[in-house]
């Protein structure tokens, strides 16, 4: 390609004039704030405050779901929308009100509309309601629960110090996980409320020490099912009326088209390729609707896609070019869905991610061969065509991909939009062996959120947690476990010495390790709390009966309660690189080389290397800290303290158990990640300087990636040493970032 | 999608993936963006409110990140294949 153009902007996508004008139609839309679903709730919250959690939430989702608009695109194929307007985000005062009342109200520190990134439209019209809705559930919300139930030191953590930040599991929902597409789509919804009655007949009432909830998780489970099913027939009169009054013919056609596909799903199963898209339509957005969380996965969508396709192609009613318009205008459909966080919160995700992740490729779970279809390709296809953030494409390799679909992957990330990542199963599949998944399971992983691997259908907890910020742990094991910037000490280094007073880096990496223990323990805290919190508020039906419909449903369980197959905390570590290297400098030049002494180090560090009247000067020993080896060029001394240590947290994190340990599920314990998110940006903000050169306040390393900059030896060294990390203890996943130039991928 | 004939290029991208993973690598994910490229989308937002980057496990839209995140992405090491 000439000069250094990007892809995406030198090549044209190839779409049909529906999915050309519906692309149009979408993004001509800004970020809004759709009062709907809050008013809804809250008028059914006031109405019914002493219902079981359970079934209160079921029935506040289903009259939010009868009364909120509903409407149908220009143009689409599909019914299915989560708030008034495509790209508005509902919102949920049930998890935390303060924020919206600062910021929609009172514009501190800005109003929604005036944000410097992550803008939002809220109408005027609107400001009557929100104040409403924040004057009703001020003192009742998640967040106010936490706050009373959470030890002091836990707090500090999260909100002070910002050792660990779980800002977006108080503020609102847990998604990630991969919702049980395929059984449904095989079963229909009739058929969870028919296991709803059968649950109810069989209670136990004579012996089971639970039969009360479970009589309350099974009546919210059929409410929940049917309250679905009446969501997609208000679609049916409406694609109906729409229908009478169109006047082309065609469009007329298409819209009772839509009206008959939900006449039938979701609440039988689906019949054809496009039924299963529309099924996947409602069910996916009723998620979005029920729970503020982000990251409900679609699984390995052109696995359990693929039987509907091949039918309708041998049938003669589908062609590939029908297929990947179809599957086009899915991805549009469910683009249109949005969420809208704090301001504060948005540092950690910003850009407004949703991560719908969609994975395909990878190998048969059970003959456990290459399992790639001509679905896998028009899914590239698609993402290609629609050039769209969402759905968040994986793609799974292993060791007998075939190199023409290498390629295809290839030609689709070199345009540039980031999509789709690449997993490898030789690694991910013994993660998942390693946490004790049964085989089948492991090898029909798909990816979750960012990188969480885990089964369609069967994984419950969450696979997203608090952010983990080690380079804040090693800052404070540098100063005896004080935190230089506010001042605070919750946990004195063991040894009780500091960076000045270190003998020999044993003692510098223990200290590091000692504070990161303690830390890693407020985070268990914070996680085992917001979900014990869960299950005795708001306990929730459809993420659980659609999120792992086999075994809730044969429980009487929701996820909180233990009801899910598979069940780990998730939790992202960041900072893998400063780690390394801030050791790796300490002992370079402190212990081995002795070019200067803790107490010169420690002082520059304090000045963030600005003091030129040291000798030698911050400048100077800013300098010497940057020269020593970095983490991401091949050189194993560092790299050795990088598998080391995120080894060691990923060993300490798996001995915490979750609240579900014991009650049902497989695992039931911590587990970790090196996904970033934009952590790496806020949590840098709040890290002095470092060892490795790094200045104060300035972003962190992401992912597992090499801190950006350093790893100044190519891509060949760079990936050897990210492979040296022990990534089958990330079973939460693995990120590596890296960046070419589009002119080196002719 | 207009398929390109002549990719070594690409051929070696894939052989780089496949030398990762063939090492105990994971996962990786990509920004094939140059550096021009962003700089120029930051100065003219409105020429470039188009353009998709990979932020950390996940997409989006270059001109609504905030400044400290593009810097980021801009700052990141550009490997050479």
């Amino acid at each position: 390609m000439e000069g250094n153009l990007s892809y995406q902007i030198s090549t044209q996508p190839v779409r049909t004039k529906r999915i050309d004008e519906l692309y149009r139609y979408i993004t001509s839309f800004e970020s809004g704030i759709c009062v709907e679903r809050g008013k809804y709730l809250t008028e059914f919250y006031e109405k019914e405050p002493d219902l079981p959690n359970v079934l209160k939430r079921a029935r506040a989702i289903e009259h939010v779901l009868k009364n909120m608009s509903i409407y149908i695109m220009p143009g689409s194929l599909f019914a299915g929308n989560q708030t008034s307007k495509p790209r508005w985000a509902p919102i949920f005062p049930e998890f935390e009100v303060e924020w919206m009342e600062e910021e929609f109200i009172k514009g501190n520190p800005y109003f929604p509309s005036e944000r410097p990134a992550d803008r939002y439209t809220l109408r005027e019209e609107d400001m009557e309601d929100i104040r409403h809705i924040c004057g009703w559930w001020k003192g009742k919300t998640h967040v106010d629960r936490l706050r009373s139930r959470l030890p002091k030191e836990a707090l500090q953590t999260h909100y002070e110090i910002k050792a660990a930040d779980i800002g977006a599991y108080f503020q609102g929902g847990d998604g990630h996980f991969a919702t049980a597409h395929e059984w449904l789509l095989h079963h229909g919804l009739e058929e969870i409320i028919r296991l709803s009655e059968e649950g109810l007949h069989s209670l136990d009432w004579r012996n089971d020490p639970d039969v009360v909830k479970k009589k309350d998780f099974y009546e919210a489970a059929a409410v929940t099912a049917a309250s679905v099913m009446d969501y997609a027939a208000r679609y049916v009169r409406l694609a109906r009326e729409m229908a009478e009054k169109e006047t082309d013919e065609g469009r007329k056609r298409e819209l009772e088209d839509i009206a008959d596909m939900l006449s039938h799903v979701p609440a039988k199963p689906a019949r054809t390729f496009k039924e299963a898209l529309q099924f996947i339509i409602i069910t996916h957005i009723c998620l979005h609707i029920e729970d503020n969380g982000v990251g409900i996965s679609f699984g390995r969508f052109d696995q359990f896609m693929y039987p509907f396709y091949k039918k309708d192609v041998d049938d003669g009613i589908l062609d590939r070019e029908q297929a990947t318009e179809l599957v086009e205008n899915f991805f549009l459909q469910i683009y249109t869905s949005n969420k809208v966080r704090s301001w504060q919160d948005t540092d950690y995700f910003r850009g407004v991610p949703m991560f719908q992740n969609l994975t395909i490729g990878g190998q048969d779970p059970v003959k456990k061969c290459d399992a790639t279809n001509e679905l896998s390709y028009i899914c590239l296809d698609a993402i290609y065509n629609t050039r769209i953030p969402q759905p968040s494409l994986t793609v799974r390799f292993h060791k007998n991909t075939p190199f023409e679909f290498k390629m295809k992957v290839a030609e689709v990330v070199r345009l540039g939009t980031g999509l789709p990542s690449i997993f490898n199963d030789e690694t991910y599949i013994p993660a998942l062996l390693n946490r004790g998944y049964e085989l089948d399971d492991a090898y029909n992983y798909c990816i979750i959120g960012c990188v969480e691997p885990g089964p369609a259908g069967l994984l419950g907890g969450r696979t997203g947690g608090a952010w983990l910020n080690c380079t804040k742990a090693l800052e404070m094991s540098l100063y005896n476990g004080k935190d230089p910037r506010t001042g605070i000490c919750l946990h004195p280094n063991k040894s009780g010495k500091d960076l000045v007073a270190f003998e020999s880096f044993e003692e510098a990496k223990e200290a590091y390790k000692d504070q990161m223990k303690y830390y890693i323990k407020m985070e268990a805290i914070l996680e085992n709390t917001i979900d014990q919190l869960w299950e005795e508020h708001m306990n929730e039906p459809m993420t659980s009966v659609f999120g792992c419909p086999t075994t809730t449903l044969e429980r009487g369980k929701t996820f909180k309660q233990g009801g899910a197959k598979y069940d780990f905390t998730g939790q992202q570590t960041i900072g893998t690189a400063n780690i390394a290297n801030s050791l790796y400098a300490i002992k370079k030049l402190v212990f081995d080389d002795k070019l200067i002494t803790g107490a010169q180090l420690k002082h520059a560090l304090e000045t963030d290397f600005t003091d030129r009247e040291t000798k030698p000067s911050g400048p100077q020993i800013q300098a010497l800290c940057k020269n020593v080896g970095k983490y991401g060029n091949d050189i194993d001394e560092v790299d050795d303290l990088a598998r080391e240590m995120l080894a060691f947290v990923a060993n300490e994190l798996c001995s915490y158990k979750n609240t579900r340990y014991g009650r049902g599920p497989i695992g039931g314990t911590l587990h970790c990640s090196t996904s970033t998110v934009s952590s790496n940006t806020p949590f840098g903000k709040v890290c002095g300087a470092t060892p490795d050169g790094r200045n104060a306040y300035t972003p962190v390393a992401d992912g597992q990636s090499p801190m950006k900059g350093t790893d100044t030896n190519g891509p060949t060294a760079a990936i050897r040493s990210v492979s040296k990390i022990n990534n089958i203890l990330l079973s939460c996943g693995s990120l590596y970032n890296l960046k070419f130039n589009p002119s080196d991928l002719y | 999608m207009e398929r390109v004939m002549r990719n070594d290029g690409l051929k070696r991208f894939v052989s780089l993936i496949d030398e990762y993973f063939a090492s105990g690598g994971a996962q990786m994910q990509f920004n094939i963006v140059s550096r021009e490229t962003l700089l120029a989308a930051q100065a003219h937002p409105e020429e470039y409110s188009n353009l998709l980057v990979r932020v950390a496990g996940y997409s989006a839209y270059f001109t609504q990140l905030s400044k400290d995140v593009q810097q980021d992405i801009i700052e990141r090491t550009e490997e050479k294949l």
